[in-house]
């Protein structure tokens, strides 16, 4: 497996939905609506199957 | 429907009766709902009890500076509010909701604020809104953001609907405050100990500022007040003397009255003071003066030497004694002892009657004589005691800097009371409190552990069923039975059923479905009405006239008031002015007949439950009232309004004569009950048919009502909980009870209708066990999924070390990352939806080596090189014999700043052998075989069941609800309609067999089945129906543990105990005690020591010690040593007795 960028990956703000990044050690903040729960995103691994 | 015979009636005809009157309960329930006591508890604390908490605490001076002074005018609680807001400057920034204080593992806390006039300088200052804490805010209060939204709107905020609110959110846990149940404050009880011939009458009065007991008892057949503030006991007379009452002729008619029986046995305590030499008051007062415990604070400043201050003489100690701490609770004019004199003359005429007529003594377990303590009681006490520390450490501030002789500026008491609000002595006071439950309070002597509880989230009714919880505070390990007893009074009130088996049986109570417990109602305006109603001043009447046989006294809330001669007028009156609303609905009165009294209760804690008020034998609800109330025209606050309805409380419904069904009501009749029902709590309202069943059945179900798997909320995969059992496909009972409409269970039900057929089968279904269809379980009966909550803080450390995440790391010899690393994504945490087998690992946390390591260190402290900071692995793995699923991943910062990751993962249960189940009615049973379709016998219809249970569990518990719960649930199948089982109603058995025969099937419910192993006519007709079944949270799954060899502990070095460690299964003394018996000792032998902890040891023959290498060092010598074989333990008491001084020596033999 090749190894991703970590900035890749994406989390959605638990209040409005909002894609944003989390950056370590820095606030998590949701950029829309300043919200701070995040929750990841359903894996993409065994889609096509 | 019969509004065609409504004008062709006859004078014959019966009387129309009033249909339906159970649609009041809906109606009760819309206004006042289950939880409505904690709510009601919780918003007259803020609203209430804050203010008078904060006027009687509202200065604040300064010992150095006389004309310095800060005031506090008003205090508020504002609503829910983050500690953290966010950036945007909407105002909506601040504001929480309660679900997100759960994920966070945030309080939900609203800021307490205060209005102050203070001086600085010279100048009189007023500040507005100035913040000195947060307090935790009850959900569905009137402070909470859920109060009065819509379905919808609750759906935005993540929001159950049919929560029922009245707990708090502290640190992301829901907290409840049970209800506490206590013996009435300020009231006489008077008790006998027969063994010692004591008679004893106490009072705990309890204000503000005091909380004393006072008693009036016996010794010797004679009168003496006992007290804590006095070293001895006191002649009774002597007290009387010294609160005023100083000829005996007056004490004799104070006490007694007319009565000569009385008289007499009372006489010996007059000689008894006249011996003492007292006469007058002043002697009394001397008497009792030098007999005061006196312990005064020193006063601020005072030097530590003669701590007392001047001594004041002893008549001054005895009169200050009797006028604040002896019965606290009656409050005096200046100087005025007649109230106390005329109450402890009561006391002592209940103690003469208790002696003359043992039957007149109080009845501690009596529901009338308790009060129950909730939520915002408690609260208000832990406030007091935090805001009275806030202010002394305010006070020690202030004095501290105005102490200085010279400052810069002008002092600003505003500031050090900012800064003390955020040292958050309060905030934390009361998270402090509710998070570990311990209400410690020094000042009233308090400290209860246990006053809160997480809730239990298992089912919805488990949740429910924890709000209407009270709890005693009598101790467990007292033998007698009579608190643990039902008691008749509870009828009603509390629910005879729901109660938990063993320890805390019969201590632990529910509320029943239509109780309210009260809160305080003010006190003045009642007895201004009382005079106003004819009542005559106490204080004005003498002994002869207080106990003329016409005279009743008349309590306010325990402390006498007056006399009135015409009880039943007054009552009758003051009865008519609270049905017309003049006077708080809550408020209760009530004839003692006994005692001659008139009790008029308007405190707090009382419980009570409304009732259809009967007039001249008509219940003054009609049909046309109800009919109003179905179209949604009125509520049932105007039932109350017009007086229809009233709540009683269990002293006034004892003073009542109550019909349980309108043919019953008599000419003397004055109430009618709403449903018989009601006497259930709303878990107990879930059996169907419990009228039926043996009562401990319903017990059972009570308990096991609460372990069902069921649904838990609208919001339950919203939640994130640290254990959350979710039924797949859960149904609504066939077989509902009103209960089950009225409290949401068909909202969210826990079970499902299993189709039952009651035979035996197969030999595997002994002992409760139940046979289960395979192709059901195919189809998902009793499939659940269970949710676990896995939490990691990423944690940055005071030396500028922080936790990090890490990609899986790369195998060397393979290339690519371990199997158990497979999860993980980029961010080292496992993605959403993967799947996890045992031991893989979903956060691949590391921590550095140093975390802990505050001392200077260059390299640490520069964050930006983390190539110098060694990091070990901390990661995550998944522990469990089977595998999960990544249900969400959830990433958040808590409130000082941390990364808190929660993972929750899931797993889909199908149900197993040894998985429990059982029906509504206290059946419970382990599934013991799973049997394949083909197998399971059928009807002619081809109809299979889903269960089979076993006839022998009918006979012996007698649970005939189950029977009748089939035939009705068959009958309700067989017609498409939902049946009900309400407690003492519900449909007939009559109706059900008719719709069974109308459907072509036998009326008794019993069916032709065929053999599926056979394919033959089973020999009997079967019982076969549908019966609800709930899954209950007890799965083998979570259970089933096995070990031959494993971890041991250290110090032991015997097997580790428990599950959860792989521990080893014990062989304790009962088995160990068969084996000895048997004679078996090489297998005792084998299970002791060999499978334990066997070890050898150098034993010296010599002097007995232990030596090693086959050399023994105190002997110098190897010569009589020997080696033997014995458990580590023992070795290790050896050496533990030697550490002690002690010298075990082994004196070997040969065996």
């Amino acid at each position: 497996m090749i190894q991703r960028e970590r900035a890749e990956l994406e989390y959605l703000c638990a209040d409005c939905g909002a894609k944003n990044h989390i950056v370590p050690r820095q606030p998590i903040k949701c950029m829309e609506c300043g919200h701070r729960i995040m929750y990841k995103k359903r894996t993409k691994k065994g889609e096509s199957i | 429907m019969e509004s065609s015979k409504w004008s062709a009636k006859n004078l014959s005809d019966p009387i129309k009766t009033v249909e339906d009157k159970w649609l009041l309960l809906p109606a009760f329930l819309k206004v006042k709902g289950l939880v409505k006591q904690h709510v009601d508890s919780f918003n007259y604390f803020v609203d209430v009890d804050l203010q008078q908490i904060l006027r009687a605490n509202n200065l604040v001076t300064s010992d150095v500076d006389p004309r310095f002074y800060i005031k506090y005018t008003h205090i508020a609680v504002g609503p829910p509010e983050r500690a953290d807001p966010d950036q945007g400057e909407s105002p909506e920034r601040f504001s929480v909701t309660p679900h997100e204080c759960r994920l966070r593992d945030t309080t939900y806390s609203g800021r307490i604020t205060v209005n102050v006039e203070y001086i600085r300088g010279n100048k009189k200052i007023i500040r507005r809104g100035i913040e000195i804490g947060r307090l935790p805010i009850m959900l569905r209060s009137n402070k909470c953001v859920l109060t009065g939204k819509s379905e919808a709107e609750l759906a935005r905020m993540q929001e159950c609907p049919l929560d029922p609110g009245g707990y708090f959110v502290v640190k992301g846990t829901e907290k409840v405050i049970l209800v506490q149940e206590q013996l009435s404050k300020n009231r006489i009880i008077v008790e006998t100990d027969p063994s010692k011939g004591v008679v004893m009458a106490s009072v705990t009065s309890s204000t503000h500022e005091r909380k004393s007991k006072t008693y009036v008892l016996t010794k010797k057949n004679k009168i003496y007040l006992k007290h804590n503030s006095v070293t001895e006991d006191i002649p009774i007379c002597i007290v009387l003397k010294a609160v005023g009452v100083q000829s005996d002729k007056e004490i004799l008619q104070l006490v007694c009255g007319h009565n000569e029986e009385y008289r007499e046995s009372f006489a010996a305590n007059l000689e008894d003071a006249a011996r003492l030499g007292v006469f007058t008051q002043r002697q009394a007062l001397e008497y009792m003066g030098s007999r005061v415990k006196v312990n005064r604070p020193r006063p601020f400043g005072a030097p530590l030497a003669g701590t007392q201050g001047p001594r004041r003489p002893a008549w001054e100690e005895a009169m200050e004694a009797l006028a604040t701490i002896v019965l606290a609770h009656v409050e005096m004019e200046g100087l005025d002892f007649r109230p106390k004199a005329v109450y402890i003359a009561v006391m002592v005429r209940r103690v003469l009657m208790a002696m003359k007529d043992e039957k007149l003594v109080d009845d501690r377990d009596y529901v009338g004589n308790k009060r129950l303590e909730l939520a915002g009681q408690l609260l208000a006490l832990l406030f007091e005691d935090l805001f009275k520390k806030f202010n002394q450490d305010l006070k020690m501030n202030i004095d501290k800097v105005l102490k200085k002789p010279s400052r810069t500026e002008e002092y600003d008491v505003i500031k050090a009371l900012t800064f003390h609000a955020q040292s958050e002595g309060i905030t934390q006071g009361f998270i402090r409190a509710i998070s570990t439950g311990n209400w410690s309070l020094k000042r009233f002597k308090m400290d209860r552990a246990g006053v809160t509880h997480v809730l239990s989230r298992l089912s919805f009714v488990s949740a429910l069923g924890m709000m209407t919880r009270i709890t005693s505070q009598f101790e467990k390990t007292r033998k007698v039975s009579g608190p643990r007893a039902l008691q008749p009074s509870q009828w009603g009130m509390l629910c005879p059923s729901d109660t938990p088996e063993g320890e805390a049986c019969g201590l632990v109570k529910n509320l029943a479905l239509m109780t309210h417990i009260t809160t305080d109602v003010e006190e003045e305006p009642i007895v201004r009405v009382a005079f106003m109603l004819g009542v005559e001043d106490i204080n004005l009447a003498t002994g002869p006239e207080i106990h003329h046989p016409d005279t009743f006294m008349v309590n306010v809330n325990g402390s006498i008031i007056g006399l009135t001669r015409q009880p039943g007028r007054f009552v009758v009156a003051l009865r008519k002015l609270r049905r017309a609303g003049r006077i708080s609905e809550f408020v209760s009165v009530y004839i003692n007949h006994h005692h001659k009294t008139v009790h008029i209760a308007a405190d707090g804690g009382r419980i009570c439950r409304p009732m259809i008020i009967v007039e001249k034998g008509r219940p003054r609800v009609t049909e046309d009232h109800i009919k109003l109330l179905k179209k949604g025209h009125v509520t049932f606050d105007d039932f109350l309004r017009k007086g229809l309805v009233e709540y009683l409380d269990v002293n006034e419904e004892n003073d009542s004569y109550i019909a349980l069904y309108e043919r019953e009501i008599l000419p003397t009749t004055t109430h009618l009950e709403i449903e018989p029902f009601t006497i259930l709590g709303a878990v107990a309202g879930l059996i169907p048919y419990p009228h039926h069943n043996q009562s401990p059945r319903n017990t059972y179900q009570c308990a096991m009502g609460k372990q069902a798997i069921g649904a838990i909320g609208y919001n339950q995969f919203r939640r994130i909980d640290t254990l959350l059992y979710v039924m797949v496909y859960p149904q609504q009972p066939m077989v509902k009870t009103r209960t089950i409409e009225l409290i949401n269970y068909d909202k969210l039900p826990a079970g499902q209708n299993a189709t039952v057929a009651v035979m035996s089968y197969s030999g595997y279904d002994i002992e409760d066990a139940s046979m289960i269809n395979r192709a059901s379980l195919d189809r998902g009966y009793g499939r659940c999924q269970v949710y676990r909550k896995n939490v990691t803080l990423i944690r940055k450390y005071p030396n500028g070390t922080f936790d990090r995440l890490a990609d899986a790391p790369i195998d060397e010899v393979t290339g690519r990352p371990p199997d158990k690393y497979s999860a993980l994504q980029a961010d080292g945490i496992a993605g959403v939806g993967e799947q996890l087998r045992p031991g893989d690992v979903y956060i691949n946390k590391q921590s550095p080596a140093n975390a802990n390591d505050n001392s200077f260190n260059a390299n640490v402290l520069d964050s930006t090189s983390t190539s110098l900071v060694q990091y070990k692995n901390t990661p995550m793995t998944y522990r469990s014999p089977v595998g999960g699923i990544v249900d969400k991943v959830m990433l958040t910062e808590t409130e000082n700043d941390q990364t808190l990751v929660k993972v929750l993962i899931r797993q889909t249960r199908r149900p197993e052998l040894g998985d429990k189940f059982s029906s509504r009615h206290g059946q419970k049973g382990v599934c013991g075989l799973i049997i394949n379709e083909e197998d399971m016998p059928f009807n002619d219809q081809g109809i299979k069941p889903d269960v089979i249970f076993n006839p022998h569990g009918m006979p012996s518990r007698m649970t005939v609800g189950k029977m009748i719960e089939l035939l009705a649930g068959k009958a309700g199948v067989l017609k498409g309609k939902l049946q009900y089982g309400t407690a003492f109603g519900g449909s007939k058995v009559e109706d059900m067999s008719q719709i069974l025969i109308e459907k072509g099937f036998n009326y008794a419910g019993k069916d032709y089945l065929t053999s599926g192993l056979t394919g033959e006519p089973m020999e009997a007709y079967v019982y076969f129906g549908p019966i609800y079944y709930q899954k209950l949270k007890h799965m083998v799954m979570d259970k089933m543990h096995s070990r031959a060899r494993g971890p041991r502990a250290v110090l032991t070095r015997q097997p580790t105990e428990g599950r959860s460690r792989d521990g080893g299964l014990r062989l304790g003394e009962m088995e160990r005690d068969c084996l000895i018996g048997y004679g078996a000792t090489q297998l005792l032998l084998e299970r002791l020591m060999i499978s334990s902890d066997a070890f050898e040891i150098n034993a010296c023959q010599e002097c007995g010690l232990l030596g090693y290498n086959g050399w023994c060092p105190l002997c110098k010598s190897s010569k009589r040593v020997a080696k033997l074989t014995i458990p580590y333990a023992a070795k290790l008491l050896f050496q533990e007795l030697m550490a002690m001084n002690v010298v075990p020596r082994l004196i070997l033999d040969d065996a």
